[in-house]
């Protein structure tokens, strides 16, 4: 009896001991996962991360690529748009998640940038085509200087734009 | 004032239209007057790099810094982007072909895009208007 007790006892202390171990560092993993994710939220865009730097904790309820159901970031709208076109997507640095594609175009290169909320004191994530050495374009495929008309929110629309944009000022 | 000041400034100038540009080498700074135009509205700003210790351009990305294009009419320089990076960009140094260029390097904290081209300064203070930011130099090499 006094050995059942004594067993007992053990092994109580062994699975209490064992907790004391396992609790904190599940704690870190969860702690690990809410910065990870939070890191993650800076790129994806649909707003409420303002100011870059993509820290805070913030996960916005980012819209979705269609028919993908993966959550578009400023870096898969530069994949894409390279992909479609030819181009190469470098990561703009000083910034955490802003992108630059840059498109074969004769001697003057189509520049895309896509660029993280907080860039250049925008609040939203947003995106800009230019060519290099001129005006940036307007939804028409015009040059233009006014940001109101050559910058563009992120949105599920904006790598059709982006190509619609390229094509119109190809003449296409 | 913190670094988050000074680019919240320079962030104004994104995408600006340079209007007039000196670089002073006898008095250390590097300036631009600049607009832009937002949904038909104007601003003006005025930046003046101060204590400039070094400044580094490229004409473009690799090999198309060779391609030096001929403007058309109507062409301007733009402040595509300027970045403040309070620990600096990273060391540019010679590497030489001979002794005495090796005694030159500088280690950047303004980046500042201009179309494809990029202008790297490394200054310890900005004016922008009439504000003033010490910044100070980064530490390198």
């Amino acid at each position: 009896m006094f050995r059942k007790i004594i067993t007992l006892f053990v092994v109580v202390t062994m699975v209490a001991i064992g907790l004391i171990g396992v609790v904190p560092r599940i704690t870190q993993v969860a702690r690990a996962m809410e910065i990870d994710e939070g890191g993650r939220g800076g790129g994806a865009f649909g707003g409420g991360n303002i100011g870059g730097g993509g820290g805070g904790g913030v996960i916005d309820p980012s819209p979705v690529a269609e028919g993908t159901g993966e959550a578009l970031s400023t870096q898969s709208v530069a994949d894409k748009v390279a992909s479609e076109l030819g181009g190469n997507v470098s990561k703009i640095d000083g910034d955490v998640n802003s992108w630059k594609v840059n498109i074969p175009n004769g001697k003057r290169p189509i520049i895309v940038r896509i660029m993280e909320a907080g860039s250049g004191g925008r609040a939203n994530p947003y995106f800009r085509v230019s060519v290099d050495g001129k005006p940036a374009l307007t939804l028409e495929g015009k040059f233009s200087s006014d940001h109101g008309l050559t910058h563009f929110d992120l949105s599920n629309e904006s790598v059709q734009q982006i190509l619609n944009i390229i094509d119109k000022y190809r003449g296409r | 004032m913190d670094s988050s000041d000074v680019q919240v400034a320079l962030n104004k100038l994104w995408a600006s239209i340079v209007e007039e540009y000196h670089f002073d080498v006898l008095n250390h700074t590097i300036r631009f007057k600049t607009k832009v135009v937002d949904s038909g509205n104007v601003n003006e700003y005025d930046v003046q790099f101060c204590q400039v210790a070094s400044f580094y351009f490229v004409d473009g990305l690799d090999e198309d810094r060779h391609n030096c294009i001929e403007p058309d009419e109507g062409d301007y320089v733009e402040l595509t982007s300027v970045h403040f990076l309070n620990e600096g960009i990273g060391d540019i140094r010679v590497v030489p072909n001979g002794d005495w260029t090796n005694q030159y390097s500088s280690t950047p904290n303004f980046a500042i895009e201009m179309w494809s081209k990029m202008l790297f300064i490394e200054a310890a203070s900005v004016k922008f208007n009439q504000e003033i930011f010490n910044v100070g130099y980064p530490a390198g090499i």
